[in-house]
This record gives C-alpha cells, sequence and structure tokens, in this order.
C-alpha cells in the first residue's frame, strides 16, 4: 500500500508532479503543483484474505469468449490521441451499493471492461468495509486505499444507484473520505468524470444531478454525456451483463467520450487547473494551506 | 498493403502452451496479414521438452525457442490477445481485444498427453485463423 503523500515544498511538488504525471522528464509550467502525485499503482490491502482486488470485473475463458464488450469496434475512440501521449490513461470506477447482486456494480464492471479496451489502466474500488465518514480513522486501510486510487487517477466512474430519490449512502460515503485537499494536494482536482445511475424503477435523473454537483465540488471535469438505466433488475441478465439496447449502446457512448475527453485534456491540467487565489497564496504562505491549517491560524489569531 | 495485425499468445511460463501456439499460427496464418509474438508475465528458462518433441512431430522446431517476457514494448501495436487458461493469473495488456483458450499446461505431462494439447491448440489456431481471414489461402 502506498505511503500517504506529505506536505511538500513547492519546488518539490513542481518536480514530483511533472514526472509523475507525465512520465517525462522535461518541465511543465509552475502550476503542475497538487496535481496528479503519484502513478505507482496503489494495492488493495490484504487482497488474498478479503478476496478484493480491483480487477474483479475482469472475465476468463467461456465468459471472456461470450464478452460483448470483446465485439466492440472502438478504433475511432482509440485512434483519438491528439497529444500524441502514449501512456494509457488511468481510470478509477467507483460503485454504490453493497448488495452482492448490485446493479451499480454490474454497470461499474461493464464500464471498467470498456475502459480496459480503449487501452486504459482501470481500477474499481470495491466500497465494502469502508468506515462511515467521521467514524474512524483516515488511517483505516480502506480509506488510504481510496485515497491513494484517487491520487493515481486521472479520471472518474461513478455509478450509483438512486435510494429515495438520491444518491445512495455508500457512494456518497466514499466521496466524503475524498478530501477536497491533502495539504497541498488535491486529490480529484482537474480529473475528468462521467456518471451513471441505476434506478429500481422508473427513468430517473436525481442522481446524475448530483453526482455531476460533487464532481463540480471536488474541482473535476464531468463529461456532457450520462447515463441512466431504468428498471435495472430488467437490464442485466443472469451472470450479470448487461442486455443489448439503447441503454447499453449509451454506456459505450459515454465511455467512448469520456477517453476522448481524457485523452484531449490530460496534458493540459495543470493549465486548466492553474488559480489566481492560489498562485497567490502559494506566494503568500509558501504552499497551499490545508482547511485544518487555515481553521488553526484564524483560531490563533482570534486567541491573539 | 497495410502493416499486418500482430496477434500475443500469452500465458505465465511461456514454455508450453502459448509457444505451441505461436508456432502453429505461424504455420497457418500469411504472414502479410497477421504475425504471432508468444511471451509470458513469468518466462521459464525453456521450452517444455515434451512440447519440443510433440510439435517436432509436426515438422516445427521450437528447441532454440527462448521464453520470454510480455512487456509493454513487446504489446505495444498489438491488436488480440490470447491467453491459455491461466485464469485469475493470465496476462491482460490494456487496449487488445482478449480470447481465453481453456488450454491444460502441459507441464509435467507425459508426450503422449502433451499431443491432445498439440492437437487442441491446433484446432483453436486454425478455427481462429479462418475466422479472422488470415490464412495463407485467404
Amino acid at each position: 500500500m502506498l505511503v500517504p503523500i506529505p506536505h511538500l515544498s513547492k519546488r518539490a511538488l513542481l518536480k514530483r508532479s511533472t514526472v509523475a504525471a507525465t512520465g517525462r522528464s522535461q518541465l511543465l509550467s509552475h502550476n503542475t503543483v497538487a496535481w496528479s502525485m503519484n502513478t505507482t499503482i496503489p494495492t488493495p490491502p490484504n487482497p488474498a484474505i478479503e478476496g478484493q482486488t480491483h480487477w474483479p470485473y475482469r472475465l476468463v475463458g467461456d465468459a471472456l469468449q461470450t464478452c460483448w464488450v470483446q465485439k466492440l469496434d472502438l478504433s475511432a475512440a482509440k485512434s483519438f490521441n491528439p497529444n500524441g501521449n502514449t501512456s494509457p490513461p488511468r481510470i478509477l470506477v467507483l460503485y454504490g451499493s453493497l448488495r452482492e447482486r448490485s446493479y451499480s456494480k454490474l454497470l461499474a464492471y461493464e464500464y471498467a471492461r470498456i475502459f480496459e479496451l480503449l487501452g486504459c489502466e482501470v481500477r474499481v474500488f470495491n466500497p465494502s468495509g469502508l468506515p462511515m465518514q467521521g467514524d474512524g480513522t483516515d488511517q483505516h486501510p480502506k480509506v488510504q486505499e481510496l485515497r491513494n486510487l484517487t491520487l493515481w487517477s486521472e479520471g472518474h466512474v461513478w455509478v450509483s444507484p438512486e435510494q429515495h430519490g438520491a444518491v445512495t449512502a455508500v457512494f456518497k460515503n466514499q466521496i466524503d473520505w475524498i478530501p477536497l485537499s491533502l495539504g497541498s494536494v488535491r486529490p480529484t482536482q482537474g480529473r475528468t468524470l462521467c456518471v451513471s445511475q441505476v434506478n429500481g424503477g422508473s427513468q430517473s435523473f436525481n442522481v446524475v444531478n448530483t453526482l455531476r454537483l460533487l464532481g463540480r465540488w471536488m474541482r473535476m471535469f464531468t463529461i456532457p454525456n450520462q447515463s441512466s438505466i431504468p428498471k435495472a433488475w430488467t437490464e442485466f441478465d443472469e451472470p450479470g451483463r448487461l442486455k443489448p439496447g439503447s441503454f447499453r449502446d449509451r454506456v459505450v457512448d459515454v465511455a467512448e467520450e469520456m477517453y476522448r475527453m481524457t485523452m484531449l485534456m490530460r496534458d493540459h491540467i495543470p493549465d486548466l487547473i492553474d488559480r489566481y487565489s492560489e498562485r497567490k497564496e502559494i506566494e503568500e504562505k509558501g504552499r497551499l494551506l490545508s482547511q485544518a491549517e487555515k481553521e488553526q491560524a484564524a483560531n490563533t489569531s482570534k486567541k491573539e | 498493403m497495410s502493416s499486418p495485425v500482430t496477434v500475443i499468445f500469452a500465458c505465465i511460463h511461456n514454455a508450453g502452451r502459448s509457444q505451441m501456439s505461436a508456432a502453429m499460427f505461424e504455420l497457418l496464418a500469411d504472414p502479410e496479414k497477421a504475425v504471432a509474438i508468444s511471451a509470458g508475465t513469468n518466462p521459464g528458462t525453456k521450452v517444455h521438452p515434451e512440447v519440443v518433441i510433440a510439435m517436432q512431430e509436426l515438422g516445427l522446431d521450437l528447441s532454440d525457442r527462448q521464453p520470454r517476457k510480455l512487456t509493454d514494448d513487446l504489446a505495444k501495436g498489438a491488436a488480440l490477445l490470447v491467453t491459455m487458461g491461466c485464469g485469475e493469473a493470465c496476462p491482460h495488456v490494456p487496449g487488445l481485444q482478449h480470447l481465453d483458450w481453456p488450454l491444460t499446461d502441459p507441464k509435467g505431462k507425459s508426450v503422449e498427453e502433451v499431443r491432445e494439447i498439440r492437437d487442441q491448440v491446433k484446432g483453436l489456431v486454425t478455427q481462429l485463423v479462418q475466422e479472422k481471414g488470415w490464412g495463407k489461402n485467404n
């Protein structure tokens, strides 16, 4: 498991983030600060014990032979590489239910398979075992695993069920464990994002709207297309694969668009997330302060 | 004419099934249409002797073939990955179409048993080459 990223100087951040984000040796602009910090692939804690890997969606044998994803022609999307960056985009997939036959999980797996065929490095986070936010320490292995995965990622796929008209607690809890900033590092800022939901009843867009709001809050770039699958229990077959039809076609559309957007933006993220107010803070304080440090500074000045 | 498609035959040790598959593919496929690479995630030191004997019977000499590691560079530009039924341990290369053939590992098997595996490999490679139109007479 990766260790948490300590606070680093602006110069150190610049050096680390530039190399980590691009794999190239030349320096990018100053505002590479606080972007993608880590390309080391995190591993789940005790995968042998917990039976958890980041690739539960991979198929073997007959399931692979009959896999509909393997028959897709994605060559048009795959050939889109405007920046000539040949490293595989790193995609993190999150879902929002712990049920054994969770339709958000099944849909998340379909996304993972499509992104892998597109040439991405994909990791799926299993939310089982993640404590409720605030009810435990952020040193919990599942919290560290989630945070390290998002530090590693360049793009996210979020899939949540709609429950009582909103995202599930399981999904929101994952986002709540990802802080807007870890010291000077912003674990989600600048990542691309696509959102999807599954419904037990008729088609709804409450959850994708909420996920967009969350994505904005986490400073992510959410793509325009999205997917909402009504009566999900009728749309997946017995082995848990999405049945053919317009909902499945839409999922492929979303994945292709997400891939293209990620390929388009990935080398420009440092410029796109550059903020005047943050440059000013770095100039004044030497680095970006965490919320806790700001609160501490405010309390200290009150006492004085 | 467009460049040939590259097919990767991969298993863990690259000492048996993937070597047989690649050699069979080279025999049956038109190299202007498709070429084969074989590799493994944890390559062995040599091709299993029983495999060499069984393939020799078909006129294919694997005695000088060396197991090699499946690397990003090797996989670059390939279109299809065929794994050999190693289950969770199977190599995986993002971006490639993926087939998984449920073949028994010939390691420790007798020549007679390896012949059966060899014939299975021949059937699967023949089917793949025909389906894709990569045959020498297509």
